[in-house]
C-alpha cells in the first residue's frame, strides 16, 4: 500500500514522519509530493503540550530538536487586555483537590469569601513561567500538579528538521511547483500528474497543501466559513531580536483592531498579529505591531486568513491534514495540534486496502468534534473580551449552542461540561473563563464541608509550596543553554 | 633591647605603605601609650599610578573602621571583580582572553569542587568557557557591579570584589586619618642613621635640617633602597629575576576612555612583558612591565604611548626594580614594609596586600615588651611563605603559555621553574586537583582560573564527578547557571553604582 502526501511544510512532513514511523515497518510506502514551502524566517509554530508525546512516538529528541531549530519551551500564554486584569493560561493544573473535590470549587468559594489571589497564582506552571523558570515534571511536582509544556518552533528550521528526518527514515520525495489530479470514475484519486509528465500513483492521498486545500478542492468538497465568529482576515508575521532572557510563554495582547502574539525563541522573537482589513490597513497594522511590541521588526509578511473548516476532512480516498481540513484563527495556538490530531486519528482508523468507508465516517465525525470544540474555546475571547475596540464588538453570528451551554453551566455551578474531542483540558477552560472575568453565582455545596479556617490553611500551604518550588526551578535560559544549545 | 618596653615608633617614609602603617599603628596601638612619628620628604616622589587591590583589603579597611563609600569617594576608586588577561596564551594579536575572578566557580557538589563537574561538562560539550559559571566574570563582561545584601551568602552567589584606586589619594586619606589620631608627621630627609654600638639596633635617624628623631622601633617604608633594612642593617636581598625576568615598568595615566567604566583590570600580554590598564573614576592608569634584556626603555615607552586607550595625561615614567624579597623583613628593631621588603610585579595586584599582611602581622605580634628572636624568626618565615606563594602564582602566568612568538616569551616558556610550582602543575595536569595549603593567599579558584585560562587543561577530573548521569549533570549545572544569572540580573551598571555613591555625599 502506498500513501502519497501532497503539500508542504509542517502538515506534509509531520504526516510523512508519523505514517512512516508507525506504518513503515508494516510495508507501507510513503511518498511526499512537495510544493514550494511557504514558511519564512518570520514564521513560528507555537505548539501545545500534546506535541511532546507525538514527537516521542516519532522518536524525535526534544533537546536535539530545540537545538537544531533555535526553538524554546512554552509553559503557557499570558493574555493582556482580554479580561478585567491580565491573566495567564498555563499548560498545567491549578491547586490540588481537597477531600477529593476539585480545587476550582474551593477557589470559587474562597473568592466569594473575599480571597483576592488570582487563579493563576495556584498554578506552579504559571508562577514559574512568569519569572522565567522552566519546569521539568518530576516525582515531586507530579504529586502536586500537572505541569506540561509546549514549544515555540521556528518554522523554517522545524520543517527542515522534519524533512531530513523523514527522508532518512525512508520516505520518498519529489518536488513540484504544482500537480494535476487524476481521478477514477468514482471520484477517487488515482494519481498526481506533474508538469514534466510524471504520474505518481497511490492508494491513499493526504492533502497537506494548507488553506488552498488543493486536493479537497479537486474533489469539490465544500467549505464552512467561521468569519461570523472570527473577524480577523489578515495575519501579519514579523520577527525581531531575541530577548536577553527568553520568556517561556507566549504573550497575547488584545488590540483595538485585532490581537497580537509574541512568541520568543532562542534565535529571534516572532510576532503574529491578526487584524480585520476592514478596520485597519496592512501598513498601519505593521506600525501598530512595532509600537505595541516594542521590537524592532524586520520584514513583515501579511497573508490572508479565512477561518472555517472543510465540510469533510476525509473524502473519497483523500484525507486533509492541517489547514486543508480546518483553518483556525491562530489565537490559542491550535495549528500544529490540528495536524497532530488528524494524524493520530488517521493512524487509529487507518483504512484497509479495500476502501475504508466505515473508518471515513468515524474519522469525519471525530475531526468535526475536535475542530468545533477548539473553535468554541477560541470564540470565548471574542465573546467575552473586555476591549471596546471595533474588533471586539458584538459577534455577527450567535454563539454555537455547545459554547452557550458551557458558559451557562460554568456561570451557574463553576463546572465546564467537557465533551469528546476537546483539545484544551478543563484547567485551560477554567483559566480563560475566569481570566475573562466570568463571575460565578454558586459552587458545589459539598465543598462547604471544609471550614473556612481549614480552607484558608490549605490555600496558604499551596501558595507556600509553589513559592518554594519556583525558587528551586532552573531558569528557562539556563535549561536551554545546558540542554538545547 | 630584649625586655625593653617599646614606646617610640618611627615610620621612615610616607607613601602608601608609610601611611597604611601609621594608620594601623594609631588605630591598633593608639597614641596614648605610644609615640608614633612618620618622617617623609616632599623631595622624594612616591610611586602611585593607579593601584589595584584584592579582597583582603576589606579586612584592613574594616580594622581601620573606614566607611567604604567614603573611601571610594576619597580615592577615586572603582570596583574590581578580577583581572582580564588578554593574549597570554597565544599572543597579543590573538583573541584569547580569560578572566581571573575573585569568586569561585559554581558551587561544590557532593563534597568535591565544582571544577571537576565543569571539566567533565567541558569535555562532553566542547564548551570551555568556565566564566559562565562565575558571577564576577559575567558581571565584568557586562560592566555591572553591585554589593550583595548582608545575609545572602555563598549559595546566593555573592559578588566578591576589591578596588582600583589612586594610591596617592589613599595615602593622603590615611595621612589625615593618622594625624587625626595623633600621629606626628615630620617633614625631612634622613641623612644618617644611628645604631647602638653593641646590638646594632637603630636608635635614631638624623634629618637634613639637623633634627634627630629617636625611636625604640622603626618601620622602614623608604622604598626600593631600604634605607634602614638594607643600607643600615644589611639584611640581604633574594633575587628572583631568573624566574620573573621583568625589571622595569613604564607607567602613565591617560584620560578616561569613553564608554563604560570597567569593573576590572586588564593585563595584556606584550612582546617583552605585559601592559596594565586600571580604570579609576576620573582617569585610567596604564603601564608596561617589561624585561630590559628584551626591549629598551625608550622602545617600551614608545610602545606604551602608542597603545593607550585614550589621551595621555603625562609623560611616561620608568621605574626600575629587581624582583625578589628582603631576606629578613624584620631585622633587629626594624621591620620593612612596602617596596623596602621586596618587589613582585603587580600582575596579580599583590603589592598593597603584601604590605598590609606585614602590617597586620606586626600589629598582632607587636613586641610591646621587647623583641624576642623566636618571634622575629617565625615572622620572617611566615612573610617569606606569602612571597613564595605569590611568586609561584606569577611565574605560572609566564610559564604556562603557547606563546613563542617573541624571544621574551620563548625564554619564559622554556625557563626552569621552582620545584614547588613544578609539582603543583604536574598534580593539576594529571588529576585536575589544585594542591593548596590553607595559609596560601591564592586558593583553588585562582589557580584553576589561571592555569586553565593559560591553556593547561587537566587530563583527568575527580572520579566522583562521573558518578551522576549526563542529564543529572546538566540539570545541576543549569541550577548553578540559574542562581548566577539571577544574581547577575540584580546588579546595576558599574558606572551608575559609582555615581550613586558619589551622590550620597552630595546629598549629605
Amino acid at each position: 500500500m502506498k500513501v502519497v502526501i501532497f503539500g508542504r511544510d509542517a502538515a506534509a512532513w509531520l504526516s510523512a514522519n508519523a505514517l512512516q514511523s508507525a506504518l513503515g515497518p508494516t510495508g507501507l510506502t510513503v511518498e511526499v509530493v512537495e510544493l514550494p514551502s511557504l514558511s519564512q524566517a518570520q514564521d513560528i509554530y507555537p505548539a501545545l503540550p500534546a506535541l511532546e508525546a507525538f514527537h516521542g512516538q516519532m522518536r524525535i529528541d526534544e533537546h536535539a530538536l530545540l537545538k537544531a531549530t533555535g526553538g524554546s519551551y512554552s509553559l503557557g500564554q499570558s493574555f493582556t487586555g482580554f479580561g478585567p486584569a491580565p491573566f495567564f493560561h498555563a499548560y498545567g493544573s491549578h491547586g490540588v483537590a481537597i477531600d477529593r473535590l476539585p480545587f476550582f470549587q474551593y477557589f470559587t468559594r474562597a473568592r466569594q469569601k473575599g480571597l483576592t489571589v488570582a487563579l493563576e497564582d495556584f498554578s506552579l506552571t504559571a508562577a514559574g513561567a512568569k519569572v522565567g523558570r522552566f519546569i521539568v515534571p518530576d516525582s515531586t511536582t507530579v504529586s502536586f500538579a500537572r505541569t506540561d509544556y509546549g514549544y515555540h518552533l521556528p518554522a523554517v528550521a522545524y520543517v527542515d528538521y522534519l524533512r531530513a528526518k523523514a527522508l532518512k527514515s525512508g520516505v520518498r520525495m519529489i518536488s513540484v511547483r504544482d500537480a494535476g489530479v487524476e481521478q477514477d470514475a468514482e471520484g477517487n484519486i488515482t494519481a498526481l500528474l506533474t508538469r514534466n509528465g510524471s504520474r505518481i500513483t497511490g492508494d491513499l492521498f493526504i492533502d497537506a497543501s494548507g488553506s488552498d486545500a488543493q486536493l479537497m478542492r479537486a474533489l469539490e468538497i465544500g467549505f464552512e466559513s467561521w468569519r461570523g465568529w472570527f473577524r480577523g482576515d489578515r495575519v501579519l508575521a514579523a520577527a525581531g531580536a531575541p530577548y536577553a532572557n527568553v520568556p517561556p510563554y507566549a504573550r497575547i495582547e488584545a488590540l483595538d483592531h485585532g490581537w497580537q502574539g509574541l512568541y520568543a525563541a532562542q534565535d529571534r522573537t516572532r510576532l503574529v498579529q491578526v487584524h480585520d482589513s476592514r478596520l485597519i490597513s496592512d501598513d498601519d497594522a505593521l506600525q501598530m505591531a512595532a509600537r505595541t511590541s516594542g521590537l524592532k521588526l524586520g520584514d513583515a509578511v501579511v497573508s490572508e486568513l479565512n477561518s472555517g473548516r472543510s465540510a469533510q476532512a476525509w473524502a473519497k480516498n483523500c484525507v486533509a491534514v492541517g489547514e486543508a481540513a480546518c483553518v483556525f484563527d491562530p489565537i490559542d495556538s491550535p495549528g500544529l495540534h490540528t495536524i497532530q490530531n488528524g494524524l493520530v486519528h488517521l493512524l487509529a482508523l487507518f483504512p484497509q486496502a479495500d476502501g475504508g468507508a466505515v473508518e471515513r465516517t468515524e474519522y469525519n465525525h471525530l475531526m468535526q468534534q475536535g475542530f468545533e470544540r477548539t473553535r468554541d474555546f477560541q470564540i470565548v475571547h471574542s465573546a467575552l473580551c473586555g476591549q471596546s475596540g471595533a474588533y471586539w464588538r458584538a459577534l455577527e453570528t450567535a454563539l454555537p449552542e455547545t459554547l452557550t451551554r458551557k458558559l451557562e453551566t460554568f456561570r451557574a455551578r463553576g463546572i465546564v461540561p467537557m465533551s469528546d474531542g476537546e483539545i484544551y483540558p478543563l484547567d485551560s477552560w477554567e483559566a480563560i473563563l475566569t481570566g475573562h472575568g466570568l463571575v460565578l453565582e454558586t459552587f458545589e455545596p459539598l465543598v462547604e464541608a471544609t471550614s473556612d479556617a481549614d480552607l484558608m490553611a490549605h490555600l496558604k500551604r499551596m501558595l507556600g509550596y509553589i513559592r518554594e518550588q519556583v525558587q528551586s526551578m532552573n531558569s528557562h535560559d539556563s535549561y536551554l543553554e545546558l540542554f538545547c544549545k | 633591647m630584649q625586655g625593653k618596653r617599646i614606646r617610640k615608633i618611627v615610620v621612615v617614609g610616607g607613601g602608601t605603605s608609610g601611611w597604611m602603617t601609621a594608620a594601623m599603628l594609631s588605630k591598633a596601638l593608639g597614641t596614648i601609650m605610644y609615640d608614633i612619628t612618620l618622617i617623609e620628604s616632599e623631595e622624594i616622589g612616591t610611586v602611585g599610578v593607579g593601584e589595584a587591590t584584592i579582597p583582603p583589603i576589606h579586612q584592613f579597611n574594616r580594622l581601620l573602621n573606614i566607611d567604604e563609600d567614603e573611601f571610594i569617594r576619597e580615592t577615586n576608586a572603582t570596583f574590581k571583580l578580577g583581572i582580564r588577561f588578554d593574549g597570554w596564551r597565544q599572543g597579543q594579536d590573538q583573541a584569547d582572553s580569560y578572566f581571573h575572578p575573585f569568586g569561585h566557580l559554581g558551587q561544590d557538589l557532593d563534597g568535591i569542587s565544582f571544577n571537576h563537574f565543569w571539566m567533565r561538562f567541558a569535555r562532553l560539550s566542547g564548551n570551555f568557557d568556565y566564566g559562565r559559571f562565575n558571577v564576577e566574570t559575567l558581571a565584568a563582561r557586562e560592566n555591572k557591579f553591585g554589593r550583595t545584601p548582608v545575609g545572602e551568602g555563598r549559595e546566593k552567589y555573592a559578588v566578591n570584589y576589591a578596588f582600583q584606586f589612586d594610591a596617592s589619594l589613599y595615602a593622603a586619606y590615611l595621612r589625615r586619618y593618622s594625624e587625626k589620631r595623633g600621629v606626628r608627621r615630620v617633614e625631612g630627609m634622613v641623612v644618617k642613621v644611628d645604631q647602638d654600638a653593641e646590638s646594632g639596633f637603630v636608635t635614631a635617624v638624623n634629618l637634613k635640617d639637623g633634627q634627630v628623631i629617636e625611636g625604640d622601633f622603626f618601620i622602614d617604608c623608604s622604598g626600593f633602597r631600604g634605607l634602614l633594612i638594607e643600607q643600615t642593617l644589611k639584611s640581604g636581598y633574594e633575587d628572583w629575576s631568573r624566574w620573573l625576568p621583568c625589571d622595569r615598568a613604564a607607567a602613565v595615566p591617560c584620560e578616561r576612555p569613553p564608554g563604560p567604566i570597567e569593573p576590572y583590570v586588564v593585563c595584556t600580554s606584550r612582546e617583552a612583558g605585559w601592559q596594565w590598564k586600571i580604570p579609576l573614576q576620573h582617569r585610567t592608569g596604564n603601564g608596561y612591565v617589561f624585561c630590559s634584556d628584551f626591549i629598551s626603555e625608550d622602545e617600551a615607552c614608545e610602545k606604551l604611548m602608542a597603545r593607550l586607550p585614550a589621551k595621555a595625561l603625562k609623560d611616561p615614567k620608568v621605574l626600575r626594580f629587581t624582583t625578589g624579597h628582603r631576606r629578613k623583613v624584620w631585622e633587629k628593631n626594624v621591620v620593612a614594609i612596602g617596596l623596602s621588603s621586596g618587589f613582585l610585579e603587580p600582575l596579580e595586584s599583590t603589592s598593597i596586600h603584601l604590605s598590609q599582611v606585614v602590617i597586620i602581622q606586626l600589629i598582632s605580634q607587636f613586641p610591646k615588651n621587647g623583641i624576642y628572636q623566636s618571634v622575629v624568626d617565625q615572622f620572617n618565615a611566615d612573610i617569606l611563605a606569602d612571597y613564595v606563594n605569590v611568586k609561584d602564582f606569577l611565574i605560572a602566568h609566564y610559564k604556562v603559555t603557547d606563546r613563542e612568538d617573541t624571544p621574551f616569551w620563548k625564554h619564559c616558556k622554556y625557563m626552569d621553574i621552582p620545584d614547588s610550582l613544578k609539582t603543583r602543575m604536574e598534580i593539576f595536569r594529571q588529576t585536575g586537583h589544585v594542591h593548596v595549603r590553607s595559609h596560601e593567599l591564592f586558593k583553588e579558584p585562582s589557580w584553576f582560573a589561571v592555569l586553565v585560562g593559560q591553556g593547561l587543561f587537566p587530563e583527568n577530573h575527580h572520579p566522583l564527578a562521573d558518578t551522576i548521569s549526563e542529564d543529572n549533570l546538566k540539570l545541576r549545572l543549569a541550577k548553578i547557571r540559574t542562581g548566577i544569572t539571577d544574581r547577575l540580573n540584580t546588579l546595576p551598571d558599574h558606572a551608575a553604582f559609582l555615581e550613586r555613591i558619589a551622590s550620597l555625599q552630595a546629598a549629605g
